[in-house]
């Protein structure tokens, strides 16, 4: 896995050797679409059944409708015809979540007889934490497959503890100035411990950009909370409508620093000598989260297949691939196989991650 | 039989697209001369209409949306295992799934979570609901209450028929009895601790004593029943298991949350009042006292909420009245009525 990205252009396309005049100038790079070819109503047939069967059998099933969603989602996304595939299987996530259910329960056991076990426990946790993180993507890594080529990760426990534990902390101590920081050190981890076989991604992000996301983020935020109180001291009779419209502005301002996040860390991002294209725009985004929220809640939850699969739909839609030649180059990695109870427990304790 | 597909070789991302003739033996040849039979290979699960993988065991590995003619290759050769596909296919299993999700659903809302919240209740050690309880009363004293204005010899009366009262319970609960002030607001209600306030006002409103003792034996009956520690756990749970069951907790999820509880809330506060009602009519009929009184009360509390008429969201405005936290007054009056004339 050394000498993935010195060669792109060469054995990319023989025919195409605009790239000469230094290592800036890209070779001829053609735009690949991310298609996803879910729908709705196929979807939500899966995610009944799914729900039925997870309650049917107390929770057991829910193993297998991890894998079935996750298969479902991956499978009908595709890049250049090809499409992705997930390759865990419910009897390794079972076993991941199983180990994770016993690890919280005997958490809850230990705190309820001796509270004061808490805090060490705490430490513990915090100490365990990079490595669930770590354990986490490898496995999601390792599982997904895109032309019979695994994807991996490469990442180690001291950065994820510094990225993920001690930093935050570092964080919290200088009143969230440090935090554009953190956020940039941990998206850089991310991608850059990203492989496709043996092919590493790469990401040169700049703490500088993750400053100006969050400013401008800072900027709306504070924007809107001007008008609201002008709104308030114009119009008092309206003030207890103001939480109820400012919610969606709060919200706005999170998806806004989200969207900026994913964009400038795809379209920083290479994968030897092909790049990405991210567009996620803030407003429609928004609208499609929004309009989500509201038709999950009036349909008492079932409209959440529907929900996910319009997700899945804009971000893949607004997501190109710049392919250099073609994608026949990547050479499959060497490695071992591995256990699903990094991810479980990274998800009993609701993390998620993705590049 | 022609089967579509990509021919992956598991060394590198190199393509090659191919058209198996697949023989009835299941004998197949790739562009690469080797010859493989269908049985050899690990299919993987139809979902969808997604492409399916056919894993060699060389590594190799084939990906083809031809997703009918799969499923037709694996019949024939006794392959794969298609259940779930067909659970979630066929428009019948669907509605079932859709039926019994929405009842289990609907269950455990409406009892589930009350059962393990009526357990946790009833676990919580009582050093937790004593100081829940002092904490409340001195609030509620800073904000809403005076120093009651009722005669000492009244206050020792009432006293003393609620001790008598508190006495013959068998739980663990220090019963106190609280006079206040109410500013106003006829009013009566327990604290999880045991405390139980009245305002002068509602006392004023009795025409029977036996009505204000109908009222504290119904609010001995919360305390005893745990109802408030129970629906704080309620109120706290069902939000939780919304964000959880409408997957991603997003933050728009979890702030909307609130809006099904609120409906939810309703049913559980009923459920609550007749349970206490319940609870008075025995306490009072096993002490030789007329519930009737009781009833007579709780028509006057309703003359005096709505006096010409008034709305249901004026009444909501005075949040925390005894009456206003007891929907279905008509029909407790006449539960309540109902009691008198059948221990006759």
């Amino acid at each position: 896995m050394s000498d993935s990205h010195s060669e792109p252009a060469g054995v990319g396309s023989a025919a195409d050797t605009t790239a000469t005049t230094g290592p800036k100038a890209s070779p001829a790079r053609r735009p690949v679409d991310f298609e996803f070819r879910g729908s709705g109503g196929e979807f939500f047939k899966i995610w009944i059944v799914n729900l039925c069967l997870t309650i049917l059998t107390l929770g057991i099933y829910s193993a297998w409708a991890k894998v079935r969603t996750n298969q479902y989602f991956y499978g009908h996304t595709s890049l250049n015809n090809s499409s992705f595939e997930y390759t865990a299987t419910p009897m390794q996530i079972l076993k991941g979540r199983l180990i994770a259910f016993a690890v919280f329960t005997a958490y809850n056991v230990v705190t309820q007889i001796y509270p004061l076990a808490a805090l060490p426990l705490m430490l513990l946790f915090a100490g365990a934490l990079p490595w669930i993180i770590t354990r986490s993507l490898i496995f999601s890594h390792y599982n997904t497959r895109y032309r019979n080529i695994r994807f991996g990760f490469n990442g180690g426990y001291r950065d994820a503890l510094m990225a993920f534990v001690v930093l935050p902390a570092v964080a919290i101590l200088s009143l969230g100035i440090l935090f554009p920081m953190v956020a940039c050190r941990q998206q850089s981890w991310l991608v850059n411990n990203a492989r496709f076989g043996n092919t590493e991604f790469k990401a040169k992000l700049s703490v500088g950009e993750f400053y100006s996301i969050y400013v401008s983020g800072l900027f709306l935020l504070g924007s809107t909370l001007i008008i609201f109180t002008l709104a308030h001291m114009f119009a008092p009779h309206l003030a207890p409508l103001v939480p109820l419209v400012m919610l969606p502005f709060y919200y706005l301002v999170f998806i806004y620093i989200s969207v900026k996040v994913t964009n400038l860390t795809l379209n920083s991002s290479s994968l030897g000598s092909h790049h990405f294209e991210s567009r996620l725009q803030t407003l429609p985004y928004v609208g499609i989260l929004l309009t989500n929220t509201l038709a999950i809640i009036l349909t008492l939850g079932f409209a959440t297949p529907w929900a996910m699969i319009r997700t899945a739909r804009y971000r893949a839609g607004c997501t190109t691939a710049l392919v250099a030649g073609d994608l026949n180059q990547f050479v499959q990695a060497q490695q071992e196989t591995q256990n699903a109870f990094g991810e479980e427990l990274g998800e009993v304790f609701d993390l998620e991650f993705g590049v | 039989m022609q089967l579509e597909a990509f021919l992956y070789n598991g060394q590198t991302s190199k393509r090659t697209r191919c058209v198996l003739e697949i023989g009835m033996d299941g004998r197949f040849q790739l562009p690469n001369g080797l010859s493989w039979k269908w049985q050899q290979l690990k299919v993987s699960q139809r979902i969808g209409h997604s492409a399916r993988f056919l894993d060699l065991p060389d590594g190799s590995c084939l990906e083809t949306s031809d997703n009918d003619l799969v499923d037709q290759l694996c019949t024939q050769f006794g392959q794969g295992d298609d259940k779930l596909h067909i659970l979630e296919s066929r428009t019948r299993y669907v509605l079932a799934s859709i039926i019994l999700t929405a009842l289990a659903g609907w269950w455990f809302i409406a009892s589930g979570i009350p059962v393990i919240a009526n357990h946790v209740a009833h676990a919580l050690p009582a050093g937790v609901t004593q100081e829940l309880g002092d904490e409340t009363l001195s609030f509620l004293d800073e904000i809403l209450f005076h120093e009651s204005q009722l005669d000492a010899s009244q206050q020792t009366d009432i006293r003393s028929q609620f001790q008598a009262l508190a006495s013959q319970q068998h739980s663990d609960f220090r019963y106190k009895l609280h006079f206040r002030d109410g500013g106003g607001m006829a009013n009566a209600f327990a604290l999880p601790s045991g405390d139980i306030v009245i305002t002068d006002q509602l006392i004023a409103l009795a025409e029977h004593p036996d009505a204000v003792i109908g009222v504290l034996a119904h609010e001995i009956g919360h305390v005893e029943y745990r109802h408030i520690i129970r629906r704080i756990l309620q109120d706290s749970v069902l939000p939780l298991v919304i964000t959880a069951v409408t997957g991603d907790a997003t933050v728009a999820t979890t702030v909307l949350a609130g809006l099904p509880t609120l409906m939810v809330e309703a049913h559980y506060s009923r459920e609550f009042e007749s349970e206490a009602d319940q609870f008075a009519i025995q306490q009072l009929q096993a002490n030789g006292r007329n519930p009737a009184h009781l009833a007579a009360l709780l028509s006057q509390l309703e003359a005096h909420i709505h006096p010409d008429g008034e709305t249901e969201a004026e009444e909501k405005s005075s949040i925390g009245s005894w009456f206003s936290s007891h929907p279905g007054t008509e029909e407790r009056i006449r539960i309540l009525r109902e009691s008198e004339a059948s221990t006759r």
